[in-house]
């Protein structure tokens, strides 16, 4: 058999290409001369082939197959003769040709490769054909023809250069930095001079550029004008699978709005950014983006590199590389002089034409030229350095989600600290400070006129009045004094905040993609600024103080509970310590107090109002703000009653300085209400939010506060069991916030939750699915299908229809929360019960959660469903602390994982599922049968499988 | 860990030892990626053999210095190797798990190289594709270069030193040849 494969191979290579049936019978009789085998071994494998259909990818067309793949020197092509191979490309092979009609000349012809639709890259070519006959300039070599080889690639023909690719020139011939950008002007210029004609390049780089010498005087030369466009450099998915290596060679001076898959919005300041990489090059021996890097980046990554990140200055590059000592030889300068050389004015000229933002770049290539010239004739050049709240307009325009919390942080810096609320906002104190001073000041001036007055009526009568009026300047003296004293202390604590914005501002200017290879979140803004403040004010604690009440706030906004107590915790020590009794040390410690219930939150807040009595006095704003907090504390600690003695009080008080409507007197009312119905005193509460609502008057109904007590409102009539005037005024709530908020906010999402559970608890489950669908759409669009509010609506969602037994449609809802990150902390966030002080605890809400997964789980299991059962058991052991629940789950994760065919998920879970049972003290006999289900299932040994993993190593 | 670039070098500079280092590490790399990817791998997001090789070679090669030599082919020699052996045996492996029952096949007409293909079928293919290397080496190879490393048939005929006329040609002689010797042996198998 061996002997005859030749034979086989040969008779059947030559058979197959005979396309007419008796011609090929006849060939085969005459080349098998008779031997029956050989003749039944072709013809099966003949056979074979014809009924091959896609085997093994199909087979590629027998014309393309017998063509020749390539021309070689000799070969004729139209009117030119290939005389020698000069270069080869990406996208084919260049060969030096000779024309002989109509004239004798020789010309470079570029022979693209094959698997390109030849017509369309002729028809790409002829559209442009115009505009490329019309480009005449010196440093541009001129395209002469484009047409289609024999075997049907298309050959562009053009101006023979010969010359070498700019950068090798440069370097071969120690070119200065200042020789290297003289000869870069002329390049600018040429480009300018096809944008003119309406000609872009697309694919600038050292090869396109060839330096050739003509009369011994260097001229760069521009080829390749209209191949690009031509063979449609786009970059698609295929392109990046199929030709990686070629687009490595040219990603590198492709512009950010090039990298984008199947992207062709190109326009001229595509150009003069591939120029900017190019001098980048130039100068300092390197490409703006590390070529080890990109290589080693998937290629969404390299792609998203080149569309986001920033890259370093040359002076930062160059003094960076590793090769800096030759590349500073091939510029005839000491490396210390190099990067002192491009670090200003060339630093900025470069990365100008390397703006991300094309509108930011050079207009044009010829003002990049001149820009050039400028500084070769020491001018002032037009680019400039990056300003520091440049680089903070740049940050904000590529992360708006950031921004929003800078601003939020910018805002409670200059506004003062603002406490995260219970339910209506405890005022900090700057505000109430504010307003008793004008208070002071008012009484002062009344208390000043009257005197005055009365000094003017007594001035005539008696020495004595001479005597009052003495001491009145006296006193007067003394009040500017104190008020000195004030100015001084105001101007220090301002100096502190300025170090604080200082701080803050520099730390969101700096932010770049570089540092973490993605665009930052808020997180990472926040984590950097928290890293950061130890080094920097290492010796400024209470600057520091300053920040780390910002950075809490913030944290505390953002629900972040924990975070925001350690900065809070953090800025109450240091203050206490270094400024002991002080009104700032009060302030830490309301805001500190006023999170939700930390291990000593009643006696912390017992200490923080015995300071704010010291400090200032017992009837003082910020005293009442500390009693309002401390009557907070006792609420969360189940003593409503006395918080409730704490908030009259505080009411009282209140009112007497602030009036009877004034927000600091409404918060304490609404928390009073609040209290009332922990108290389960619906009654009394709805009165008091009532008057709150009075209060507001007629033009505090567009106000978010008018919609905040219109739903404490509801949630009076829902515990009062009156739920048509519940379910009109929750309507009215949503309606108000969405107009108030955007349709889609957060805070519309609480009273669409409660309106829910009240149609479910009211059998009319249908609204509540229509509102919550609702609801969930606006939300995740406004928000983001992460946002664990969104991530809240579908638990919801995927609950009503679980409670009406539709499995169906609880499925999709249910599996998307669960796989949400937020999962854990949306389930854990329920609506508080009216009437009651209880919470549910988060060990119930999970567990509410594993019943409702486990419900659905079994449903997909016994349907059949594996995958979709064994996604919503995954994760299931952490919603449940029992022991033979988590086995009971894992167990019956593995075996759906099995039948869904991921086995080796399966193995895994049921290895971790046995290993751990080991380690545990239950009664595992009820599971027995289970596991011995499973382990048949997964053919594993049930009694050894754990152990025997041990022992490998 | 050895370079791979300095390993493709030495193998240029005609270092026999080299090439035998260069197969463990391509065979590591792949096997790393085609894990992480099976693992990740979405529902309707067929894993292609070929994207895991050029991936692999990205990470593993310089490019920029292997643009100078032709040494790019040792990679995909090593590579086809590489993937051939990964995909077998993750085919015995499937095999193994479901008892050779409720196994899907495909008609031969429709198979394809690559981690979802029947595991039955590829064990098959492979066997053929043994035979028919110990008759013709060079065949089998382009085969393997073409199926298992994804190189299209003309960079599979650069790196065997082929013209792309001869190549096309084994190709179909291939595709022939395994083809009658699969159905071959199916049809005298269902006769036993």
């Amino acid at each position: 058999m061996a002997s005859s494969t030749d034979s086989v191979k040969d008779i059947f290579g030559n058979a197959r290409e005979i396309p007419d049936r008796d011609q090929r019978k006849r060939y085969l009789d005459e080349a098998c001369a008779g031997d029956e085998s050989l003749r039944a071994e072709v013809d099966r494998l003949l056979d074979a082939l014809d009924s091959a259909g896609d085997f093994l990818g199909g087979s590629y067309s027998p014309a393309t197959a017998q063509l020749p793949i390539s021309e070689r020197p000799g070969d004729t092509i139209g009117p030119y003769k290939l005389l020698q191979q000069i270069g080869e490309g990406g996208m084919g092979a260049v060969y030096m040709a000779e024309q002989t009609e109509p004239i004798e000349r020789r010309v470079a012809l570029k022979i693209i490769k094959p698997g390109m639709d030849t017509r369309q890259v002729i028809a790409r070519f002829e559209a442009e054909r115009q505009a490329l006959a019309m480009m005449d300039h010196p440093n541009i070599a001129r395209v002469l023809d484009a047409g289609v080889t024999d075997t049907g690639r298309p050959y562009f023909v053009m101006e023979l250069v010969k010359g070498m690719p700019i950068t090798e020139y440069c370097d071969l011939h120690h070119l200065t930095p200042r020789e290297r950008l003289e000869l870069f002007v002329p390049v600018c210029q040429a480009i300018q001079h096809a944008h003119q004609k309406g000609i872009i390049h697309r694919d600038i780089k050292p090869s396109n550029v060839l330096v050739a010498h003509y009369d011994d005087q260097p001229i760069p030369k521009i080829i390749d004008f209209g191949v690009a466009k031509a063979i449609d450099h786009r970059l698609t998915e295929k392109t990046l699978f199929t030709e990686f290596g070629q687009v490595l060679g040219t990603i590198e001076y492709m512009s950010p709005e090039q990298a984008r898959l199947n992207q062709w919005d190109v326009d001229t300041r595509t150009d003069i950014y591939s120029l900017g990489v190019l001098l980048y090059e130039l100068l300092i021996g390197e490409t703006p983006f590390d070529r080890e890097r990109l290589r080693s980046a998937a290629f969404d990554d390299l792609l998203r590199i080149i569309r986001e990140e920033e890259p370093p200055r040359p002076s930062d590059r160059v003094s960076a590389s590793h090769s800096l000592p030759t590349i500073a030889a091939n510029r005839q300068l000491e490396p210390r002089k190099l990067t002192e050389l491009m670090h200003g004015e060339l630093d900025w000229i470069v990365m100008k034409a390397l703006e991300k933002d094309r509108s930011r770049r050079y207009d044009t290539a010829s003002k990049f030229a001149e820009d050039a010239q400028h500084y070769l004739h020491n001018e002032p050049v037009e680019a400039c350095p990056p300003s520091a709240s440049y680089r903070f307009r740049k940050f904000a325009r590529r992360n708006k989600a950031v921004l929003a919390t800078t601003m939020a942080i910018a805002a409670s810096l200059i506004l003062g600290i603002v406490g995260t609320s219970w339910q209506a906002i405890e005022r900090g104190h700057e505000a109430e400070r504010a307003r008793a001073a004008e208070h002071l000041a008012r009484e002062e001036a009344k208390r000043a006129d009257a005197e005055a007055k009365k000094a003017k009526q007594e001035r005539d009568r008696a020495m004595q009045a001479e005597q009052i009026a003495d001491d009145q300047r006296a006193m007067a003296e003394r009040q500017r004094a104190v008020a000195e004293t004030q100015r001084a202390a105001a101007e220090a604590s301002a100096k502190t905040s300025q170090a604080a914005v200082d701080y803050l501002v520099e730390m969101l200017g700096s932010f770049s993609i570089a540092k973490r290879g993605r665009a930052p979140t808020i997180d990472d803004v926040l984590t950097d600024l928290e890293a950061g403040i130890d080094d920097r004010f290492a010796d400024e604690p209470l600057t520091k103080s300053v920040i780390q009440t910002v950075l809490g706030t913030v944290y505390a906004h953002r629900g972040q509970t924990e975070l925001a107590r350690s900065m809070l915790e953090s800025a109450w020590e240091i203050r206490r310590q270094l400024l002991g009794d002080a009104d700032e040390t009060v302030q830490s410690g309301i805001l500190l107090t006023s999170l939700p219930p930390g291990d000593d939150g009643l006696a912390l807040a017992e200490e923080v109002l015995a300071m704010s009595i010291r400090v200032h006095r017992p009837s003082h704003p910020a005293t009442w703000a500390c009693r309002s907090t401390l009557a907070r504390q006792y609420a969360y600690s189940g003593d409503n009653e006395r918080a409730l003695d704490m908030y009259q009080q505080v009411l009282r008080d209140r009112q007497g300085y602030f009036g009877e409507n004034s927000p600091e007197t409404r918060a304490t009312q609404k928390n009073i209400g609040i209290v009332l119905l922990r108290l389960d005193r619906s009654d009394d509460a709805l009165k008091v939010f009532n008057d709150v609502l009075q209060l507001r008057g007629p033009g505090g109904q567009e106000r978010a506060g008018y919609a905040d007590t219109l739903y404490d409102i509801a949630k009076c009539h829902i515990a009062l069991g009156q739920t048509e005037k519940a379910e009109s005024i929750l309507l009215e709530v949503i309606e108000r916030r969405r107009k108030l908020f955007g349709p889609g906010h957060r805070h519309v999402v609480p009273p669409v939750r409660r309106l829910a559970h009240l149609y479910v608890e009211n059998n009319r489950r249908a609204d509540a699915i229509a509102q919550l669908k609702k609801a969930l759409e606006l939300t995740k669009n406004a928000v983001g299908a992460d946002d664990h509010y969104t991530v809240q609506l579908m638990y919801d969602l995927g609950l009503c229809h679980l409670d009406g037994d539709n499995y169906e449609a609880a499925i999709p809802p249910l599996r998307a929360a669960k796989n949400s990150p937020q999962f854990l902390r949306a389930i854990g966030s329920p609506l508080t019960p009216i009437g009651s002080t209880e919470v549910a605890s988060q060990t119930t809400l999970r567990h509410q959660a594993y019943e409702a997964y486990l419900q659905l789980a079994i449903y997909s299991f016994e349907n059949d469903e594996w995958a979709t059962a064994g996604e919503l058991l995954g994760g299931l052991t952490w919603l449940t602390d029992e022991p033979k629940e988590k086995v009971e789950t894992e167990l019956y994760r593995s075996m759906s994982l099995w039948h869904a065919g991921k086995h080796q998920a399966a193995l895994q879970s049921y290895a971790d599922v046995t290993n751990w049972m080991k380690d545990q003290d239950f009664d595992q006999v009820e599971l027995s049968q289970l596991r011995s289900q499973a382990s048949q299932l997964l053919n594993v040994e049930a009694a050894t499988e754990g152990t025997s993993n041990d022992e490998e190593p | 860990m050895p370079d791979v670039t300095h390993i493709l070098s030495q193998i240029e500079s005609g270092d026999p030892s080299a090439a035998e280092q260069l197969l463990p590490l391509v065979y590591q790399e792949l096997r790393e990626l085609a894990a992480a990817k099976i693992a990740h791998e979405k529902p309707g997001h067929t894993l292609q053999a070929t994207a895991l090789v050029h991936e692999a070679y990205l990470r593993l090669v310089d490019a920029e210095k292997a643009q100078h030599w032709n040494s790019r082919g040792h990679f995909f020699g090593a590579a086809a190797e590489a993937m051939r052996r990964i995909l077998v045996d993750r085919a015995r492996r499937k095999k193994r798990e479901k008892h050779g029952g409720d196994l899907h096949r495909v008609a031969w007409e429709n198979l394809q190289v690559g981690v979802d293909a029947p595991p039955d079928q590829l064990l098959q293919l492979d066997e053929c594709l043994t035979e028919l290397a110990a008759s013709d080496a060079q065949t089998a190879e382009l085969v393997k270069l073409h199926c298992f490393a994804g190189l299209s048939i003309e960079q599979a005929a650069e790196q065997l030193s082929i013209s792309a006329r001869t190549a096309y040609r084994d190709w179909a002689y291939a595709r022939a040849w395994l083809l009658s010797r699969l159905k071959q042996a199916e049809s005298s198998g269902a006769e036993e």
